[in-house]
């Protein structure tokens, strides 16, 4: 795996919820679909910058639709995750799989 | 529903612009669609403003991933030269950098807007005269009492005797002041300052009019027709800019006077700066014939090629001539010249020259400043400067594109810092009384001149390369191989830190040294608004009236007089209303040397022997609230009465050892008689300077010498100015043609007094450069700290690796960042001792070496510093080790 291609927690968290939502996944909804099932308050500047670094890895792409009266009159800039971002998302699933894979959490243990 | 300006506006600056709209847009939307009709519009809008706060690090980020390394090899482009080269690359250099390049920008600004400021003003009040020649001008001055006397006015005959008598001047004229009503067709009365000149003042001056002619010796003249020059600015105000106006009638006191001439526009003249007519001296009989009459100024213009010496053996020759003429009231008369600028502008010279040192000073800690930031980016830039030299630049392209850079960064901040000094230097003229404003020379429309414009480009200039040396130095020296060598360990010579540590020190030391000035006078100022004036100026108003020639017959004054405080003491909120002729601290009004029944008499010690006159109503002392001391106050006085008067405590010490009832005086300009009695001691007033010593002060009673010009004190119950429409319809009601004028509060009259007001103008330009210093000092010592950190980053990180505690790293910085603010503070405190010594003139009440002020400034200084540390000692706090000690 390349080094580039390594996703943070907070990254795969955007890049999964721009799969939920999508193809109506843009800044506000992706805030709130996080907000809603992460349970995690985040700032609009914070999905911005992981959208950015996300777009610059290759793991989105985004293209500006219509602008609406509720918006002030700015653009929306929806975002779809491409191949590579597919790729990067199943690897860090199977990462994940392999590592838990036989694992038991010992409670008693984890809490000293 | 609109989401909260200032919030959104906050996002969108700190975003990167490409990703502005898009995010911006998606706050907007769901603040509408989903936050507002959920949770309300006040928890949406704080919900707004934590959002745009929230962002505000991840703005950060997204800008920094946005900035490319800067190019270190600078390609020319085919046919365009190297200035154009260095521009651009200058240029990409700034914009990649905007914190440094505003930084940069600012501190440059506010050094040259605080130093064009100040020259502007002090310029302005020391530039010579708008007259021809001024140097010549000189205002006469005449000393009749003993050797402390004060200077004073000459009287008619006095000033006769000058014009025929002394030979050193080319022109002697003379002039007073006073006020007339002027009415206007359709329009209220008003009452203008009017000033008096005989013949000869303009052409003195050196001043010919715009239009019309000027007065000459037969306008003096009593039984002469009617005559008034108008100001260039009444001419348009008043008349509309009336090109025959010359010849036309105008009413002045129900008279009608000729117009003879309109003065230019650029004429002031300071010493009646306010005035708006101009007429002949026309004195009176008791004017022209009494000796020790004295009420006229004089002014006269030196013949060329005559020194002082000679000056003062003629005026001594004059004087002599006095005494001839009148043994009795001149006994030992003493003439004196004084420049007639230093006449304008007075007490206000060495302050002046004091606040130019000190923006030399400013200017100095300025380029320390930006010199201090460029250094620090210097430190930085070692590489790309030594790849550059390996490659082949040659020192001198170095140093030619770093001269470049420094310009372009101290053009435009230089630009803007002299259009925001000049804006600065006109809210300060702006800021000033009207009567302080019209009593300075040159304040009148502080334009930009054309010099000082000059002056200021030229300093902007010459600081922006004088800051640009600092980093030349660097490069000039630069040792290619070693740079390579250090290349990416980017800690700055020590020699540089020692630099920037000594601008640090400097900084702080006058810092110190100015907040130390302007705390000194500020506790100076407050002390003389504490000082008591010997009556309770508190919801006090005060007005001027004069009453017309008709109201002199007979006892008409005295009957308006009673009838119009009654009316006014009739108003509801008013506790009482009284009148004085001279208010206090409005002037030196009238004055009088006395003789005492029963003791021989002898001109000499008479003439020495002087008080203030004042005529006052009965109940005077009451609304004023100055306590009667010994005797009683006037009560029912009559005209046909014992002659009675009382006298102030200084007039009771001074001349009766504190027991003065039941003596008589008289006075030498009623030429003896009658003998008046005094009947009571009041508590003293101060009518002179709030910082002097009250002067002896006789009071009449207006029943017994009844004046047609007065002042009406009234005190209310609570804000007196609120009085103001109902006094001004009082007057109305009783006589239109009587304008109320000069209404002013008691605290007014005090806080404009010229005691108050010069130290003010001190004040406020001090005050001015103290805060630009300080803030100067802290973007210094921010500087200092935010370099050492950067320089230190790879020894923090590695302590903290070793177990260094957060505590350890604190101490660090502070020492890093405090020892050299402390060594300016060392420094600093005899350096303020010694400098509050130029400003003891202005020191009231408080010595120069006061502790409490000086503890005061320290601890704001290092309070400041403390402030200039904490971001830079919060980020190393915070520095995470690992990638520290990567970072290299």
């Amino acid at each position: 795996m390349p080094r580039g291609d390594h996703l943070g927690e907070f990254e795969q968290v955007v890049l999964l919820a721009v799969l939920r939502l999508d193809p109506e996944a843009y800044g506000m909804r992706i805030r709130r679909e996080i907000e809603a099932r992460a349970g995690r308050r985040t700032s609009i500047g914070a999905i911005y910058a992981t959208l950015d670094r996300l777009t610059t890895k290759g793991f989105l792409r985004a293209r500006d639709g219509q602008p609406g009266p509720e918006r002030s009159g700015l653009a929306r800039r929806f975002f779809t995750v491409t191949r590579r971002g597919i790729d990067a998302l199943e690897t860090a699933r199977d990462l994940h799989a392999r590592m838990w894979a036989g694992v038991q959490l010992q409670r008693a243990r984890a809490k000293v | 529903m609109r989401p909260p300006r200032v919030a959104r506006a906050l996002l969108r600056v700190s975003l990167p612009r490409d990703v502005r709209d898009a995010a911006v847009g998606d706050l907007d939307e769901e603040f509408r669609t989903h936050v507002v009709p959920r949770a309300g519009l006040r928890a949406a809008r704080a919900w707004y403003w934590s959002q745009a706060i929230g962002s505000l690090p991840s703005s950060v980020k997204l800008r920094a991933a946005r900035r490319t390394p800067a190019p270190f090899i600078v390609r020319r482009r085919p046919g365009t030269g190297i200035l154009m080269t260095d521009l651009r690359h200058g240029l990409r250099l700034l914009y990649r950098n905007p914190t440094f390049t505003l930084t940069v920008m600012v501190t440059h600004g506010l050094g040259v807007a605080v130093t064009c400021a100040v020259v502007s003003i002090v310029y302005a009040l020391l530039r010579p005269l708008p007259y021809p020649d001024p140097d010549r001008l000189v205002h006469l001055h005449e000393l009749v009492g003993g050797p402390e006397s004060a200077p004073g006015h000459a009287s008619y005959p006095d000033y006769l005797e000058l014009r025929r008598g002394a030979r050193s001047f080319e022109r002697i004229a003379g002039y007073s002041g006073g006020s007339r009503t002027l009415t206007l067709p359709g329009a209220p009365a008003e009452r203008l300052v009017m000033a008096e000149a005989t013949d000869g003042l303009f052409e003195t001056l050196g001043v010919a009019p715009a239009m019309g002619r000027l007065f000459d010796a037969s306008d003096t003249r009593r039984d002469a027709p009617s005559v008034v020059m108008l100001s260039d600015g009444a001419w348009r105000r008043r008349f509309g800019a009336d090109p025959s106006i010359v010849g036309r009638a105008v009413s002045l006191n129900g008279q009608p006077h000729t117009v003879i001439a309109v003065l230019p526009a650029g004429f002031e003249f300071p010493l009646r700066g306010l005035a708006e007519l101009w007429l002949p001296v026309r004195p009176s009989r008791a004017q022209q014939e009494r000796q020790y009459f004295h009420w006229m100024d004089v002014i006269a213009r030196l013949k060329k090629d005559v020194g002082p010496d000679q000056v003062r053996d003629d005026l001594a020759r004059v004087a002599h001539r006095f005494t001839d003429a009148d043994p009795v009231n001149h006994p030992a008369p003493r003439l004196t010249a004084v420049p007639l600028h230093d006449e304008m502008i007075g007490s206000l010279r060495t302050p002046m020259l004091v606040l130019t040192a000190a923006v030399a000073l400013v200017m100095l800690v300025t380029c320390a400043n930006v010199a201090g930031l460029l250094l620090a980016r210097a430190a930085g830039r070692d590489r790309e400067m030594s790849v550059r030299a390996a490659v082949g630049a040659s020192r001198g392209r170095l140093v030619s594109q770093l001269l470049v850079e420094s310009l372009l960064l101290g053009i435009p901040g230089g630009l803007l810092g002299i259009a925001a000094g000049h804006a600065a230097a006109r809210a300060f003229v702006a800021s000033l009384p009207v009567n302080a404003r019209a009593t300075l020379p040159n304040l009148q429309d502080l334009a930009i001149d054309p010099g000082i414009a000059s002056l200021s480009v030229a300093i902007a200039v010459a600081a922006a390369l004088l800051f640009g040396a600092a980093p030349m130095w660097r490069y000039a020296r630069a040792n290619v191989s070693a740079g390579l060598a250090g290349a990416g360990r980017s800690s700055p010579g020590v020699a540089v830190g020692r630099l920037r540590n000594a601008l640090v020190v400097t900084q702080v030391a006058l810092a110190l040294m100015l907040l130390a000035g302007a705390g000194l006078i500020g506790k100076s100022v407050y002390r003389l608004l504490q000082v008591s004036p010997g009556f309770d100026a508190t919801n006090l108003l005060t007005a001027r009236l004069n009453l017309p020639p008709a109201y002199e017959a007979g006892d008409r004054a005295l009957q308006f007089h009673h009838a119009f405080l009654d009316r006014i003491r009739a108003l509801p909120g008013v506790v009482g209303a009284e009148s004085i002729d001279q208010l206090p601290l409005t002037g030196s009004g009238n004055n009088g040397s006395f003789a005492i029944d029963g003791q021989p008499h002898d001109p000499v010690t008479e003439s020495g022997r002087s008080a203030g006159l004042r005529t006052i109503s009965p109940g005077y002392f009451r609304v004023m609230r100055i306590p009667l001391l010994a005797g009683r106050a006037f009560s029912n006085e009559t005209a046909t009465g014992t002659p009675v008067v009382v006298v102030n405590r200084t007039f009771a010490q001074r001349f009766f050892g504190g027991a003065p009832l039941g003596h008589r005086i008289s006075f030498v300009f009623f030429r003896g008689e009658p003998q008046w009695e005094i009947i009571g001691v009041v508590g003293d007033e101060q009518f002179v300077e709030l910082d002097r010593d009250p002067i002896p002060v006789v009071y009449f009673s207006a029943a017994q010498d009844s004046p047609t010009a007065f002042s009406i004190v009234v005190r209310a119950h609570g804000d007196s100015a609120s009085l103001t429409p109902s006094i001004r319809a009082a007057a109305a009601e009783m006589d239109r043609q009587l304008p109320i004028f000069g209404v002013r509060t008691m605290e007014q009259i005090l806080s404009e007094s010229p005691a108050v007001l010069t130290r003010r103008i001190v004040l406020s330009l001090l005050a001015i450069f103290a805060g630009a210093t300080v803030i100067l000092a802290a973007v210094g010592i921010y500087g200092v700290l935010a370099e050492a950190l950067v320089a230190r980053t790879r020894e923090i990180g590695v302590r903290v690796a070793l177990g260094a505690a957060r505590r350890d790293v604190v101490r660090l910085m502070l020492r890093r960042g405090l020892t050299p603010v402390v060594i300016g503070v060392v420094i600093g405190v005899p350096a303020a001792l010694a400098s509050a010594r130029m400003l003891r003139s202005l020191l009231y009440e408080v010595t120069a070496t006061d502790v409490t002020t000086l503890t005061g400034v320290v601890v704001a200084i290092l309070a400041v510093a403390a402030i200039a540390c904490a971001v830079p000692t919060w980020r190393a706090v915070r520095l995470d080790p690992a990638s520290a000690i990567r970072q290299e």
